[in-house]
């Protein structure tokens, strides 16, 4: 049992440090150049990555294991699958926030368009039914509970790296930077230091 | 300019025939490619075989309870597949984590236990740094004449390449594992019982 | 005609998908290490772009507007997954080195965000012009990024097993230049280059699509 813990901890903390997907993976920058621009924006974002992130995992994890794999077409159906079964998740959860939690749906609405295109989403769900495909450093099956455990993990170091280089770019935006790396370029060159901050984490615990 | 209206019919309608005429085309694809793949994949793990283990002939895939007791004997490695070769010992295909995920590569293994060499299939390091484990031409030869069944003694004296100690650690790995497997397993002539 | 001429030359430069509209990053970083690589990325990135934007165009009236994401979704997909098992099947080294990225394409911003604006509104053949032109100035961005990385980096550049250029073997690039980091810092500046050639010609178009950024909190 304190194995099987630990364990998941371990998975946790790789996922969402160690391997961290924007940061040491390149996967999921569209948004996180997109959005980071202000704070509040970046912090909507990463709630609704976490929700939806989880959510879609725990859909594919079951649409693999019930149906691609014992029909045996998973090999050259899962990115169409996949990719549709994500698009109408958020499309439902689009309608159930708007109708059931309205609160909720006014923070986080206008983000669940773009997580369609979100490619952390399809690579994470992807990870989770076939380890060792996103050069993740996973070299095992997953199980229902640990497919759940990595994503969340690779979810929240979404939403950290995401609020933690929003929150560089708002101090950027009062620093004297050369008028043509104003913006982007100077977000780029911001990102490449903070890159190298969780490059040095690799090989940490193992993972 | 006018669209076809958005009524539950059609809309039901347009992304199921979307959905049905794009999986025939895939199954098409998949039908004209799958054996190239496999050729493929077979040729490349032929390759690697031959070259750790020259004089063999044949290649046959143990049991798969042998395989299984490898599984374990390699502890945090995946050992994807123990091939015998006959007298010329064993070819043993395992997946070690580099830097930039699992490494595919073979071990060969001769009936006293020494390593006769090491191949690295397919690996994803960072080219021109990691991948340099591939091109190196004193980095994989050192592993030849390890004492598979004292492997971690031999592993103690390894060189690293520098600027890609992580993939380098990644392939001595894999051979710690594979003496593991020999160790193990395989020296008790193949027949499966662990120790 | 001309018409179709200034579609396409849209896409090399006043619309860039990477220098100016900044989509579809995530390929274009990770692959950049290795030249071989960065071209064939902008090929199936080519491919993919072109074709789906021709069936999209084609099919325009028939789609209806409520589904259209998940059908553009469906028929990217599909020329993803022909191009991963082709490129598989025939260029298992390149394959190998693309990995996830190939499959990654399906959620290129740039891909989804032509269809939607553009594919889905424009006829067939401007379509197919617009496609080509966003496809080659894709590939054009990525592969000019991927020669100066490796050629920095490892002091050669390698196409098909040929060595096309090669420093003498004494040469120690920084390694930097290949790892994930050094991409960002090399792109961004790679960006202030070419915001400067934009604004020096005096032209400022920046147009994003949908589905790939927010600005002032509100979807584009």
């Amino acid at each position: 049992m304190i194995d099987m813990l630990r364990n998941l901890a371990l998975l946790f903390i790789g996922a969402a440090l160690v391997n961290n997907i924007l940061l040491t993976r390149f996967i999921g920058l569209c948004p996180f150049f997109g959005v980071s621009s202000a704070m509040e924006t970046s912090v909507g974002m990463a709630g609704a990555v976490v929700f939806v992130m989880t959510l879609a995992s725990s859909a594919t994890w079951v649409f693999w294991n019930v149906l691609l794999e014992p029909l045996g077409v998973g090999d050259f159906l899962y990115i169409p699958a996949f990719i549709l079964v994500i698009a109408a998740l958020v499309q439902f959860v689009e309608m159930y926030l708007r109708k059931a939690m309205p609160g909720l749906y006014r923070a986080m609405g206008i983000y669940l368009p773009l997580i369609t295109t979100n490619c952390a989403v399809l690579a994470a769900a992807t990870e989770a039914v076939k380890p060792g495909f996103f050069k993740m450093n996973i070299a095992y099956g997953f199980g229902f509970g640990e497919a759940v455990v990595y994503t969340l993990g690779v979810a929240v170091g979404f939403g950290f790296a995401l609020i933690s280089f929003a929150a560089l770019r708002e101090r950027l935006d009062v620093a004297p930077v050369p008028k043509i790396m104003r913006g982007a370029p100077m977000a780029f060159v911001t990102a490449g230091l903070l890159s190298l901050g969780y490059v040095g984490l690799s090989g940490m615990f193992g993972i | 300019m006018d669209r076809a209206p958005s009524t539950p019919t059609s809309m039901v309608l347009s992304v199921l025939v979307t959905c049905v005429v794009a999986s025939a085309a895939l199954t098409f694809t998949y039908e004209m490619t799958r054996e190239r793949i496999a050729e493929q994949e077979r040729v490349a793990r032929e390759k690697a075989l031959k070259d750790v283990l020259p004089a063999a002939t044949e290649f046959t895939a143990v049991d798969a309870n042998v395989l299984s007791a490898a599984e374990e004997a390699a502890g945090d490695t995946q050992v994807a597949a123990v091939f015998d070769a006959g007298e010329s010992g064993w070819g043993i295909l395992v997946a070690p984590r580099g830097y930039g995920g699992p490494m595919s590569m073979v071990v060969g293994v001769d009936r006293n236990g020494k390593v006769t060499g090491v191949k690295i299939i397919t690996q994803n390091e960072t080219p021109g740094l990691g991948s340099k484990v591939m091109t190196e031409p004193e980095f994989l030869p050192q592993f030849e004449a390890w004492d598979a069944s004292e492997i971690e003694k031999a592993a103690k004296a390894f060189d690293a390449i520098s600027g890609a100690t992580k993939s380098s650690n990644g392939v001595r790995k894999g051979v710690l594992a594979a003496g593991h497997v020999y160790a193990d397993v395989l020296s008790g002539e193949g027949g499966g019982s662990k120790q | 005609m001309t018409d179709w001429i200034a579609t396409f030359k849209r896409g090399l430069s006043i619309e860039n998908p990477l220098t100016i509209l900044m989509i579809g990053l995530c390929a274009t970083l990770a692959v950049s290490t290795k030249f071989e690589g960065a071209f064939f990325m902008g090929l199936a990135v080519i491919f993919v772009l072109t074709m789906s934007s021709m069936i999209i165009s084609a099919l325009r009236r028939v789609i209806p507007e409520q589904v259209r994401i998940p059908i553009f979704i469906v028929v990217i997909a599909s020329f993803v997954t022909i191009v991963d098992l082709t490129m598989h099947a025939f260029l298992p080294p390149v394959y190998n080195f693309l990995g996830v990225w190939i499959p990654l394409i399906v959620v290129n911003c740039v891909i989804l965000g032509r269809a939607e604006a553009f594919a889905y509104h424009n006829s067939v053949s401007l379509a197919v012009a617009d496609g080509l032109g966003m496809g080659t100035g894709y590939s054009f961005v990525i592969i000019v990024l991927a020669t100066f990385r490796e050629f920095v980096g490892s002091g050669e550049i390698v196409f098909m097993n040929q060595r096309i250029v090669a420093l003498p073997p004494s040469y120690q690039g920084p390694g930097i230049v290949l790892l994930f980091p050094g991409a960002f810092i090399i792109f961004g500046f790679m960006i202030a280059g070419a915001r400067w050639v934009t604004e020096r010609q005096g032209r400022r178009v920046v147009e994003t699509s949908k589905h790939c950024t927010i600005e002032e909190g509100r979807a584009l």
